[in-house]
């Protein structure tokens, strides 16, 4: 038989979750609510007003399973932490442009070695460093890590002239980081802008690009 | 003669392999444990027994374009403090929607112009037109509510198919949050009451 102290600590189970999110507007609190009520119902843990102890216990270790053995739902919720992590490598790298910083840059591509934004970025401060031998090894690695992610699907045309428009943002900044800094030499990182900009109008005009093909 | 000899050698020999055996077999156990435990997963995950973990199904960058697309649904509704990642799924042609709605970047829930209209339906059926309409190719959309601290407080996750049937009017909201997946165990986490669980049984 159920005691009231049991009924009390399903009452927090669902519905704690909906009170702790204190930022959220009643809109959203009724949401929630209606939410895991739901959901609650639907995956027999709570009917005509009863919760179900022994369910509730089942469904837990379900879950537990399901992150051992990475279900696809699990891992849909894992990928939230790679999200921070995208967000974490983002703000490495920022810090490594602002502050010519190539050891917080590998640190960002060792969070998200697959990630060719990071490549990008890598090449562009290796470019503002006057490292000028690997900037086009980065620029390469970023092309190689995009040609994969387009085999997978995707339009490659769209795809190319995101990366292409994002490498032209990352060397217009250079360039402004660089004129203030009288020891920098932003010579090549014009030449590779202008070889950008030249692609992306050639993009922008409709022609086929050879990436592509 | 020759049975004194014998006698004694026997009983040495059988304590020998006893001793032997009580410390292999413990230590054998112990190994198979500690390598199920950390090596396990990624057999399995080999041999595709088991899923691959997220941070591989999900390695590649974000979709920009398709980010900023999701993103805008919700700054053309006046709703801060949300940010959209489209990210591809390895090995598949499509991609994962993660909606951010963080607390502590100024998101104050779905209706902060406490308009009439049902927003969160609203917000469905601009995700779906997107989709549909941009080519975004999405698998799913989930949800993670980070409190004031950034941390994550639930997640949600739903079908993309099931999205779908929402913003078009085929299943009543109830219909669909009775469909979707709710991170019960890391909620339970974000609580501090996963003991509670064992006092229940």
């Amino acid at each position: 038989m159920k005691t009231p102290i049991k009924h009390n600590i399903f009452i927090l189970i669902i519905f704690i979750p909906v009170l702790f999110l204190s930022a959220c507007e009643g809109a959203d609190l009724d949401l929630l609510e209606i939410a895991f009520e739901s959901w609650a119902e639907e995956n027999n843990l709570y009917e005509n007003g009863e919760y179900k102890p022994a369910n509730m216990v089942i469904k837990a270790a379900e879950d537990l399973v399901g992150d051992i053995t990475n279900a696809e739902v699990n891992t849909q919720f894992d990928a939230v932490g790679v999200v921070r992590d995208i967000n974490k490598a983002d703000e490495l790298a920022a810090e490594a442009l602002m502050q010519d910083d190539l050891q917080k840059m590998e640190e960002a591509i060792e969070l998200r070695p697959k990630d060719w934004r990071l490549q990008e970025q890598n090449a562009v401060l290796l470019g503002t460093i006057n490292s000028k031998d690997h900037v086009h090894e980065h620029f390469y690695e970023s092309d190689d890590l995009l040609t994969e992610q387009i085999k997978q699907g995707g339009d490659c045309v769209g795809l190319r002239t995101q990366q292409l428009e994002y490498r032209e943002i990352l060397l217009t900044d250079a360039i402004t980081h660089c004129s203030i800094k009288p020891s920098c030499d932003k010579t090549y990182l014009v030449i590779e802008l202008e070889l950008v900009q030249e692609r992306l109008y050639h993009i922008y005009g409709g022609n086929a690009i050879s990436f592509c093909y | 003669m020759s049975d004194n000899t014998q006698i004694p050698a026997e009983p040495k020999k059988k304590r020998g392999r006893g001793c032997a055996a009580c410390i292999l077999i413990p230590l054998l156990t112990i190994l198979c444990l500690v390598s199920a435990y950390f090596f396990g997963p990624q057999v399995a995950g080999w041999l595709g027994i088991f899923g691959k973990e997220a941070k591989e199904v999900y390695e590649a960058a974000p979709d920009l374009a398709a980010s900023e697309s999701l993103t805008q649904t919700f700054a053309e509704l006046g709703i801060p403090g949300v940010r959209v990642y489209v990210i591809p799924i390895k090995d598949q042609p499509t991609q994962g929607a993660f909606i951010i709605l963080d607390a502590s970047a100024g998101y104050k829930g779905m209706n902060p112009l406490k308009a009439n209209d049902d927003m969160f339906l609203l917000i469905m059926q601009d995700i779906t037109e997107r989709n549909r309409n941009e080519n975004l190719r999405l698998a799913h959309v989930t949800i993670d509510y980070r409190d004031e601290n950034g941390e994550t407080a639930t997640a949600l996750t739903a079908d993309q198919k099931l999205v779908e049937k929402y913003a078009d009017g085929e299943i009543s909201q109830r219909e669909f949050f009775a469909q979707i997946e709710i991170d019960f165990m890391h909620t339970l986490e974000y609580l501090g009451i996963d003991g509670l669980l064992e006092e229940i049984q």
